[in-house]
């Protein structure tokens, strides 16, 4: 038989003749598997046959306490909270020895109506113990009543009555919703007499369950879980009664090891095995978690700090990640760097040595470049500088390829002044010389200009 | 609720400071250095690139370089850097001896070291006749020597044709050997 091995969630029931139910949460249509004892199981998980992260198991309704309670709370956390001081008044049992669980089943102005789980921890420890027994630590712990009630309702409709039958080996299930409130729930045992002679019985609870929840008793909805050959008795019981009788899709029930198939009816805890996976997942029932506190708080702080773990390796992952991509590439430079290294090292002695022939060839070219230049800027001074026109200090400097020339000088007039760069215009390198300040000073018998003049010589 | 929402707030703080310091601590540890590392590495691979193209491009000018180095080597040769200044403010000697010129003040300047050369530099204070200045010049800059007149300051005097000059000259001459590694 083919299933999956490997599961997130998955949930499991004992049953009374200590054969196991098991559901695994799967993509596809739910499917249940049966063994046939609990070391059966054992060894699947030891073996890891079957390996399940988180379990839910369920309790039998018997086992509890419940009690529906009015609490001045606007959201069920906040009453699940309150319950911690509520639950002493309605128990003569303390706090400490009780595991509690709730859900929310009506509201009414300020008041939330809470359906309370109380279940003794002596009897929690004794089912978990069992359960621990065969390799299962379970994650959540719920009711059965509220796995069937989960099971019915996957296609309930809001606005009309319904009333669900789950025909069990030695129970009959019965609960009446209405417009997807909570239902209210019976259970009839079925033990010691035949189906026909309940008959009577159910029909009538059937009635003031349905009176409960409706006026127009065909108006609601009557859908059955029984086993096949059953089911058209079934249908002959109401057929009167409801206008809309349905017949839900039962889970398939597989045997895990070949050749021992169940030989009775699991109808009922297939149907609470599956309804316990869905309601697992159903916000509705966050609080109805058996578990108690200082489990659940382990849980979340193993939780936490698997999820710190996780973050932190993750993040010195990409830490290492960006490490390494740093030191790969600054291998991969030096690698370059000595490749560079070793096509620079046989020329690198001749290569030198032409550079600095370069150098000095450059070096000893610059120093012979315009050798007559001094000599020439005199000559060209001499010759073409006017007669009214007397020179008192010159300035030569040479930087870079430029050659600064700066003249100060004495003229009988300020025109003569003046006129002294046209008059060098002709001189080759002296032609572009200019005036750039001339002051008349007085003097005894007349007055002389003394002027000031520039002349750059560029790309000597 | 108020009180509530604050030791949220404060621990969503605590986790946003830890995680802050804690990238802080890693990015100085972990990251900083490969980067300084992977800095001083490209500069070094630029560097080298570098040298090697030149390399390249001096193997390629190695003839032409040779054939210009052969004519001006006998104007560049060798020799201790003491012995070089004192040939080069000899050669001045030799030439300002000959002229009527008076000089004031001959002053050796700090020398420029280059790569593969380095130029001596000297600044002379001289007064004379505008005639023997000019011949001074003139002397210097056909002197077969690699000198040059860098700078000069040529003031009139009160005498007829009189000049005071202040000149700065200089030199190249080889260095004994070049720097090592060098390209």
């Amino acid at each position: 038989m083919k299933y999956i091995n490997k599961t997130k969630w998955a949930s499991a029931k004992i049953t009374t003749a200590g054969s196991v139910i098991l559901c695994l949460k799967s993509a596809s249509e739910s499917s249940c598997l049966y063994f046939e004892n609990t070391e059966q199981l054992a060894e699947a998980i030891r073996k890891k046959r079957i390996h399940v992260k988180n379990w839910i198991v369920s309790v039998p309704d018997s086992l509890c306490i419940t009690k529906t309670i009015d609490l001045p709370a606007s959201d069920i956390g906040q009453a699940y909270k309150m319950l911690e001081f509520e639950l002493s008044s309605y128990l003569p049992l303390p706090t400490e020895e009780l595991v509690y669980g709730c859900l929310g089943v009506s509201k009414n102005d300020n008041l939330l109506k809470v359906s309370v789980y109380t279940l003794k921890l002596k009897t929690l420890k004794g089912i978990l113990a069992k359960f621990k027994s065969f390799g299962i630590s379970p994650s959540k712990v719920m009711v059965d009543s509220v796995a069937i009630q989960s099971w019915f309702s996957q296609d309930r409709n809001n606005g009309s009555g319904q009333i669900d039958l789950l025909f069990g080996n030695k129970h009959l299930f019965i609960a009446a919703a209405k417009d997807g409130s909570f239902p209210m729930h019976q259970e009839i045992s079925l033990q010691g007499s035949s189906l026909e002679s309940q008959r009577e019985q159910v029909t009538e609870e059937i009635s003031y369950l349905v009176a409960e929840i409706s006026a127009d008793k065909k108006q609601s909805v009557l859908k059955i879980a029984a086993k096949n050959d059953i089911q058209p008795e079934m249908k002959n019981w109401f057929k009167e009664k409801f206008k809309t009788i349905a017949f839900p899709k039962l889970p398939e029930l597989n045997s895990f090891a070949k050749g021992c198939s169940p030989e009775n009816d699991f109808t009922f805890e297939s149907i609470v095995t599956d309804g316990l996976l869905k309601a697992g997942e159903d916000s509705d029932f966050m609080f109805l978690n058996l578990l108690p506190g200082n489990v659940l708080k382990r849980a979340g702080q193993k939780q936490l700090i698997t999820n710190a773990v996780v973050t932190s390796v993750l993040g010195v992952f990409v830490v290492l990640c960006l490490w390494l991509n740093f030191a790969v590439m600054n291998w991969r430079t030096q690698r370059a760097c000595q490749r560079i290294s070793k096509e620079i090292a046989p020329i690198k002695h001749i290569a030198s040595d032409v550079e600095s022939k370069r150098q000095k060839v450059k070096a000893i070219q610059a120093q012979l470049s315009n050798r007559r230049q001094i000599s020439d800027i005199f000559s060209q001074l001499y010759k073409y500088s006017p007669k009214q026109i007397s020179i008192s200090q010159m300035n030569y400097s040479l930087k870079a390829d430029t050659v600064c020339l700066d003249i100060k000088g004495q003229a009988d007039t300020l025109s003569s002044a003046f006129e002294y760069s046209n008059a060098m215009k002709d001189s080759g390198l002296l032609n572009n010389i200019q005036i750039i300040n001339a002051q008349q000073i007085p003097k005894p018998g007349g007055s002389i200009v003394e002027f000031k003049a520039e002349c750059t010589m560029r790309g000597i | 609720m108020g009180l509530k929402d604050s030791k949220k707030r404060e621990k969503l703080l605590a986790i946003v400071t830890a995680a802050i310091l804690g990238s802080i601590f890693l990015f100085t540890i972990i990251i900083d250095p490969q980067l300084k590392k992977h800095n001083a590495l490209s500069s070094r691979l630029c560097q080298l690139q570098l040298e090697l193209t030149m390399a390249r491009g001096n193997l390629l000018i190695k003839d032409r370089i040779e054939k210009a180095y052969a004519q001006i080597e006998p104007l560049i040769a060798e020799q201790g850097s003491q012995q070089q200044i004192s040939d080069f403010t000899r050669l001045l000697d030799q030439i300002y001896s000959k002229l009527n010129l008076k000089i004031r003040s001959v002053k050796i300047l700090p020398v420029a070291n280059e790569n593969y050369y380095r130029k001596l530099t000297i600044r002379i204070e001289m007064k004379g006749f505008v005639k023997d200045f000019l011949k001074f010049i003139e002397a210097v800059e056909l002197h077969t020597e690699p000198i040059r007149i860098e700078q000069f300051n040529l003031t009139g005097q009160e005498a007829k044709d009189t000049v005071m000059a202040s000149m700065i000259i200089s030199k190249v001459v080889s260095v004994e050997n070049g720097p090592a590694g060098e390209i």
